[in-house]
Parts: structure tokens; sequence; C-alpha cells
């Protein structure tokens, strides 16, 4: 009843325009009260300090930094020129070129909307240029988006990682397979769309531009290699690794003649923004935690449920169709602070690997990106190319075939998110 | 004129607020920064940085917590609002100003619980723990401010009727 209580109370009040972290601690209050710990409030400011105090996600600050940092030094341009010379001639070219520069550009912002925001303007002036709609550049920038969670290093997975107590590089490296699975599904839709539509075609790079490319770019695809390499082989922490990463992108700035103080200042204040938000939405949402725990619904519900379902696959179906549609009215990391800790002793109970359930949690959460009537990748892209919501939405809806099959095929075939982390870190 | 004040007053902390989280950032930055090189370096880490890098990592958050409330970059939902009669809309804004306000009052009325537990100093850092809350307990305060402007601006949007989406924006 008391969770029932406070998703209620908690959607009324986003309904009513109510900034979501406020959201939160006013349907805790309720559900404190309701629950007889009115004498309890202090839980809601001390379980905010805790969090904050949480080291787990010190990495934070310093991956969205990189990111930041990236965009601020115009490496998503050079990122785009190179994906342009590798597949630009190819069918759909632009829509290609789209999906490949997300990929690349993920290792560095590890966020969608930041990719978004970052490719976005460069990717949707150039396809329009070259003759694609802008609703369609719309919507491949809005759903090639979709890998940059997934491909190291990913914020989203660094919560997830916090919430479930898993590690960060096994979050990480579970990630990569279904990040390249989802691009190479946009990919291969894009040819198959075509052979319907007649897109505009460009001349093959010559060896020569693909090379120079090749150069300027390659140095962005450094950052990442640094994280990952920085944690795999044990030489930094996490955040470390974040540091590395960031002041690699400010040395190169530098050496780039690109980063102005000013530059870098409007990083630092978008990456203090990012992450105090993020932060203070999980420290209003660990009270929800305290809360559940304390009424053990977690512990109920992993002893009931299990009798009334007992495949595991029909529970993690039914998992992914309500985060789904759940994901169409609020936002992934509230979802992932709400849900984690009510489902991972079902998790645990059905014999579902953390890892894999991550994943799929993810890739639910992040489709409700682009889905209305409150995705937010919808928003930002609209407001890029300046292209009508509705034109947008229905050019992105055919792509949701490929990333459903994507998802389908990561439930049914767990390994195909466990089967790098097992391989370089061992099976747990 | 006093609301006038109180909203300058209001913008001068939310700039003070943002470059001290912005210069706590760098200053995060730089001391790991220093602290993996002397580790390559010469093999001897430097043990202090963990411990401040995380109290100003703290402060980062509790800095910017206002300056997201001032700057209205929170996550809100207004499909439902945008849909409402004007009336209904500036109904709406009162109602969330009243409920953050009072939100804010009874986090900020268990400080006097709180900060009397947050005792001891931290290690290798040196100050008291309280210190750690000290950005939090102001950015609530300042929110709560915030929100009795936003409040005095849904209400005069109530009597009056205009702009039904202006009141709930913060001033930039």
């Amino acid at each position: 009843m008391t969770a029932i209580i406070l998703f209620v109370i908690f959607l009324i009040l986003i309904a009513l325009r109510m900034p979501v972290t406020m959201a939160i601690g006013a349907a805790v209050v309720v559900a404190l009260v309701m629950s007889g710990f009115s004498d309890m409030m202090w839980i809601i400011p001390m379980k905010v300090l805790e969090s904050a105090s949480n080291t787990s996600l010190l990495a934070i600050p310093f991956f969205v930094l990189t990111g930041n940092l990236m965009n601020a030094i115009g490496i998503t341009e050079r990122i785009f020129n190179l994906a342009n010379a590798l597949v630009g001639h190819f069918k759909a070219g632009l829509a290609q070129v789209n999906v490949l520069a997300s990929v690349m550009l993920a290792g560095g912002t590890g966020a969608a909307v930041a990719d978004i925001a970052g490719l976005g303007a460069v990717e949707i002036k150039a396809m329009r240029e070259r003759g694609y709609s802008s609703a369609f550049s719309s919507a491949i920038t809005l759903v090639s988006a979709i890998v940059a969670p997934f491909i190291p290093p990913s914020v989203p997975l660094v919560v997830y990682a916090f919430l479930s107590n898993t590690s960060v590089a096994r979050m990480f490296l579970a990630g990569v397979v279904p990040g390249l699975l989802i691009a190479v599904s946009l990919m291969i839709f894009n040819r198959l769309l075509a052979t319907r539509v007649n897109f505009p075609q460009q001349p093959r790079a010559t060896l020569g531009t693909v090379w120079r490319h090749t150069m300027i770019g390659a140095f962005a695809l450094i950052a990442p290699a640094i994280i990952m390499g920085g944690i795999l082989t044990g030489t930094t922490t996490s955040s470390e690794a974040g540091v590395l990463a960031s002041s690699y992108v400010i040395l190169l700035g530098f050496f780039l003649g690109t980063l102005s103080v000013r530059a870098l200042w409007t990083a630092l204040r978008e990456t203090v923004l990012i992450t105090s938000m993020i932060m203070i939405i999980i420290g209003f949402a660990s009270s929800i935690g305290w809360l559940l725990a304390i009424e053990q619904i977690p512990q109920n519900m992993a002893r009931s449920l299990p009798e009334l379902i007992d495949s595991s696959l029909i529970f993690m179906l039914s998992i992914m169709v309500g985060v789904l549609l759940l994901g169409c009215f609020i936002d992934g990391v509230t979802i992932k602070l709400l849900l984690v800790p009510i489902l991972l002793p079902l998790v645990d109970s059905y014999g579902i690997d953390r890892v894999h359930f991550g994943i799929i949690l993810q890739m639910s959460l992040i489709l409700g990106m682009a889905t209305p009537p409150l995705g937010i990748g919808l928003f930002v892209v609209t407001r890029i190319s300046g292209a009508p919501l509705e034109s947008v939405m229905r050019a992105t809806v055919p792509y949701f075939v490929p990333l459903l099959i994507v998802l389908a095929s990561l439930l049914w075939f767990p390994q195909l998110s466990l089967w790098l982390p097992n391989m370089i870190m061992g099976v747990e | 004129m006093f609301w006038r004040i109180v909203d300058i007053g209001l913008g001068c902390a939310e700039q003070l607020f943002l470059a001290c989280a912005n210069s706590l950032l760098l200053a995060m930055l730089a001391i790991n920064l220093v602290n993996i090189v002397s580790r390559l370096i010469w093999d001897s880490g430097i043990i202090w940085v963990f411990p401040w890098t995380s109290v100003l990592f703290v402060w980062v958050i509790f800095l910017a917590f206002f300056v997201i409330f001032r700057r209205s970059q929170d996550i809100v939902i207004d499909v439902l609002t945008r849909k409402l009669p004007v009336g209904l809309a500036h109904a709406s804004a009162v109602l969330v100003a009243v409920l953050v306000i009072a939100l804010m009052a009874l986090v900020l009325a268990q400080a006097p619980t709180l900060i009397p537990r947050q005792v001891g100093r931290i290690d290798m850092v040196g100050i008291q723990r309280y210190w750690l809350s000290a950005p939090f307990w102001g950015s609530c305060l300042l929110i709560m401010v915030q929100c009795v402007l936003n409040l005095r601006l849904a209400v005069i949007g109530l009597i009056d009727g205009s702009d039904p989406h202006g009141p709930v924006e913060a001033p930039k």
C-alpha cells in the first residue's frame, strides 16, 4: 500500500509541474506520514546527505565533464567528419554516418541527451544541406543517440551499478555488445529503408581523405580508451579514469587551439548542474528505498510474486513492458531509483544475473527517451532541428522495429550482455 | 521594490554558488590529476586527495542544488498544465510553490536534529562533519525564498489572469 501511495502522489505532483526532485521529496513525506513514521522526517535530509557522501558515484562528474569538454572543443565535428569519410558513401550515407558518429561519441558523452545536444546540430545541418528531410534527420539523430548509455563510460550504468551493488567495470563491459548491436540494427534498417526511399548519395572518400580524418578524429577516441584501460587494468579507480580522460580532452583542446576559458567554464557549469541534479534525485529517492525496506515491500514481493509467475522470462518480459510504458511518462534515472530497490530481491529470487537485468532495464528505459509525451530526447532534437514534433515522432516510429528486436534478443539471449564481462573479468 | 531586491539578492547568490561549484570541480580535477601523476612518477600517492575529493564533491552537489532550481533546470513535466485553462494553470503553480516551500521548511526544520549528529573531524580533511551539509541547508533556504517569489508571481497571475506559464519560471 505504501508503495502505491508513493507512486500515485509522485505522479500527481509531477503532472502538476512540480520539479521531479521536489515531487519525490513530497511523496516521501506523505508516505512517511501514512506509514506512521511522521516523527522520522529527519530521514529525508539524512538520506540526501548520505547519498551525496557516497564515493561510489564520484566518477559521474568526471565522465560528464569529459563529454561536455569534447563538445566544447569541437570534437563532435571531427568525429562526424571521420564517420562521413568511412561510411558516407553507403546507401542512406548520412543516416549511416549519424549512427557511426554516435557510437564514436558515446565513448565520450555516455549519455543520450548529451549525444543529441553535441552531435545533433552538426548532423542535422549536414543532412538537411544534402537533401534529407528535417523530420528524418531528427529521427535518426534521436534513435542513434540510444547507443550512448551502452558504450562505456556510461553515467546511467554507473548509477545502476551503485543501486544494484554490481561492479562498474562489469556493467561497462556488459553494455558494449548491446550498444554495438543497436548500432548495427539501425544501420541495417537504414539500408533497408534506402531500397524504398531515394536518399541522396555521396561519392566515396579518397584514401587520403579517410587517412586525414582518421588522424584528426582518432584523437577523440582515445578518451574512452583511457577510461576503460584505467579501470580494467586496475591502474586507476573509475573516478580517476574520468579525471585522466577529462585532463586528456583539456590537453587536446589546448593543442588544437579550440579550448577557451569561456568554453572550459561552460563545460564545468553544465557538469555541476547535471551531476547535482542526478545526485539530488538519488538523495531524495534513497528515502524511498529506506521506507520500502522498513516496510519489507521488496522482500514480500520476492516471496509472493514467484508463486504467481514461475517463469523468469515472463517476469522479465512484464518488467520490460512496464518500464517501457513508465518510460513514456517519467525520466529514466527516476524510474531506476524508484524500481531497482523493489525489483532486485525479485531479480535474485528468479536467479537472473543483476548485470543482465541492468542492461535490459537500461534498454527499456532509454526507449522512453524517444517516445511521447515526455521523451526528453524528442524535445531536445526538435528544439535543435526546428522540425514539428509530430513529424519527428512519425519518422521515429519505424525505428522502433529494429530497437525492439534488439531488446527482445537481449532478453532471450543473456549471453549478449554477459559474454564480454565474463570473458574479461571471469564468471561471478 | 522589496521583491526586486530579494530577486537581485537571489541572482547574486546563484552566481556565487555556481562560481564556487565550478571552482570546486576544477579543484577536484586538479588534485586528482596531481595524485595520479605522483603515483605514476614517484610511486607514492597523496593520501589526503581522496577524502578532500569526497568533501568537495558533496559541496559541489549542494551548491548547485539551488542553482538548478533558480534556473528552472530541474526536470519538469508540463504536458498537462499547458493544456489547463489559465486559472487552473496558475492555481497549480500556486499549489506547487506552496508544496515546495512546505517541503523545504520541513527539511530545514530537521537541521537541529541532524547537525548535532554530524560531529567528529573528517579524517585528513580536519573540518567538522557538519560542514559537509552547510551548503545543503543554505540551498534549501534559498530555494524556499525563491519559491516565495514564485508564489507571489503565481498569485498575481491568478488574480489578473496573465501568461499561465510565466509564474513558475524563475528569472534567469
